[in-house]
């Protein structure tokens, strides 16, 4: 199951709004290419948690793999909210690794949710990004209205990484 | 993406800029004063807010390191086993402490590697070098020298023997000597010279012109005339004489000598071996044919379309795996058509297709002087496949039949 023959993987692929347990699911499935998007919708967010916490970068990227690999393990439980559940056991891996105290630690959600929200910056286009990060650039309504438009997919793609809760 | 057009009343365009507060404040003021009295750009607003938010969380990020991503991926997958099994000793990262240690531990283990290196080397290397000029004088060997002994019985031997011994050079003394004792004595002369072997009268040698050990020129100058029976050309004849043959008889039983035969043979193996892969790779083209053939069946199919009776020829082949259709039309009007394919299930794809599920659909457009090609994705995987329609836009007063 590794072509986009797969639906899921071939919806994932052309709509980045796929939802993140759709994405577990495929992964449970066999589907490499969705645990492939999984990662790369993931790993911003991870190696940002893994850079507060390590210093030592060889071992933020090892700390990666770990997480990754265990949420391969554990796909089949597809939670509802995989964002939390991938920051859980990012936790877990930082306990076993003798991280003081991380699960309580407010900067270290605010790096996993700030790698989240990168890489779905990474799927506006490069003028709104630009426009959304110095608002100041907009001179007119049309640039105006692309911030408005650029926020408001910006929300549905953080919606379907289980950051915010879906509209309406 | 597109963009909204201010809706009347409402600044929806700029409640974007205004969450992230880009709006110079009489803008800044005038929609605030809006939001206070509509409930419908409040709940707008809000949302927009959440987002705008998050985006300061983003700038905290690193830079990820390039290849990360292509790194989690290519690690291994873990082998199956309980989900909730703890790192084992390998997957552990070392703690704070351990960490500021690691870069003098990774020296101390270079350092390490590079002595057990060279520790190693030492032991292999002289064991590897057996070559007379590397070695050390007995004196100044350790006692404990790996080096083996020096045998007693090769010192006495001068240094090409020495080489031949170690070598293990093909020497005509060493094998069993099949053509007499005038051939024995023959190579003896030259038994302490480093020369290629003496080779076997009749037979092909890698060395044919230095088996005799001189110089070719002076070879070629005191190379006997052969048509003098005193002086015979080969060593051999003088052992063959010896059985009672004249020297014209041995020349003749000379040109009969294996030489000519082997040539001969070898001449009928390279034709044979030519023959084979001629046929092999003649065989082989057929084959390939043979199987694209049966796997991509044309059908040559007369259509007709919904508005008028039209003949035209739809090649309908599949791809290797079966799973995709190519059609080609040839000799349709011009205009654009859709066709609907089904395959011909056989007996247990009945079983897993139900009626209809497997036909493939598509359109294509045929113009003028140009192919036309459609590619139709098929489930059923078998090269038989029917029409099930094929309809036109072709109006019937300019639908023409081709000739």
């Amino acid at each position: 199951m590794d072509d986009l023959s797969d639906p899921l993987v071939a919806t994932a692929f052309a709509n980045p709004f796929t939802t993140d347990t759709a994405l577990l699911r495929a992964t449970a499935a066999g589907s490499r290419q969705a645990f492939a998007l999984f990662v790369r919708r993931y790993h911003t967010a991870a190696y940002a948690w893994s850079s507060h916490a390590l210093d030592n970068p060889a071992l933020r990227a090892r700390f990666c793999e770990i997480v990754f690999r265990k949420a391969r393990d554990r796909a089949t439980e597809a939670p509802s909210d995989v964002s939390r559940w991938l920051l859980e056991i990012g936790f877990d891996t930082a306990a076993q690794l003798g991280v003081p105290n991380a699960s309580t630690q407010q900067d270290l959600k605010a790096l996993w949710i700030g790698g989240v929200v990168k890489e779905a910056l990474s799927h506006l286009e490069p003028l709104d990004r630009e426009l959304l990060q110095r608002p100041e650039l907009a001179i007119d309504e049309i640039d105006q209205s692309r911030i408005t438009a650029a926020l408001g997919k910006l929300r549905a793609l953080l919606a379907a990484r289980g950051v915010l809760r879906k509209a309406g | 993406m597109g963009w909204d057009p201010p809706q009347h009343g409402h600044p929806t365009h700029k409640l974007g800029i205004y969450a992230l507060g880009g709006l110079s404040p009489a803008d800044e003021q005038t929609t605030r004063r809006h939001l206070e009295n509509c409930s419908l750009c409040r709940a707008q607003i809000s949302d927009l807010e959440g987002v705008a938010e998050l985006l300061s969380a983003a700038e905290l990020v690193p830079d990820i390191p390039p290849g990360l991503a292509a790194r989690i991926l290519t690690t291994h997958p873990p082998q199956k086993g309980p989900e909730s099994a703890p790192l084992s000793r390998t997957d552990s990262l070392p703690s704070d402490g351990e960490q500021k240690n690691m870069g003098e531990k990774t020296a101390r283990e270079k350092t390490s590697k590079e002595k057990v290196w060279r520790d190693h080397k030492e032991e292999i290397l002289p064991r590897s070098i057996s070559f007379p000029e590397n070695r050390k004088p007995d004196a100044q060997q350790s006692p404990d020298s790996p080096l083996p002994e020096a045998d007693p019985s090769r010192e006495h031997l001068p240094r090409t023997e020495t080489h031949r011994l170690n070598t293990k050079h093909p020497d005509t003394k060493h094998q069993p000597s099949s053509l007499g004792p005038t051939m024995s004595s023959a190579a003896s002369p030259r038994e302490n010279t480093h020369t290629p072997p003496e080779p076997i009268p009749g037979t092909w040698s890698p060395f044919p012109l230095a088996h005799s050990g001189r110089d070719p020129a002076e070879e070629t100058a005191r190379s006997p005339d052969t048509t003098d029976p005193r002086n015979p050309p080969f060593s051999g004849d003088t052992q063959l004489s010896s059985s009672g043959l004249s020297p014209d008889q041995v020349r003749e039983l000379l040109n009969q000598m294996p030489v000519k035969k082997t040539l001969g043979r070898l001449a009928t193996i390279r034709r044979s071996i030519g023959i084979a892969v001629f046929a092999l790779a003649t065989s082989t083209l057929f084959l390939t044919i043979f199987v694209l053939q049966s796997r991509s069946p044309d059908h040559a199919l007369s259509l007709s379309t919904n508005t008028d009776e039209i003949s035209g020829i739809l090649h309908v082949r599949t791809n290797a795996s079966g799973s995709l259709l190519h059609l080609e039309a040839k000799d349709f009007p011009e205009g654009i058509y859709t066709v609907e394919i089904m395959p011909e299930k056989t007996p247990s794809e009945k079983n897993v297709f139900p009626e209809n599920s497997a036909i493939s659909a598509g359109s294509f457009q045929v113009v003028k002087g140009k192919k036309t090609i459609v590619d139709l994705h098929t489930a059923a995987k078998h090269g038989e496949f029917r029409i099930l329609s094929l309809h036109s836009n072709i109006p019937i007063a300019t639908a023409e039949i081709p000739e």
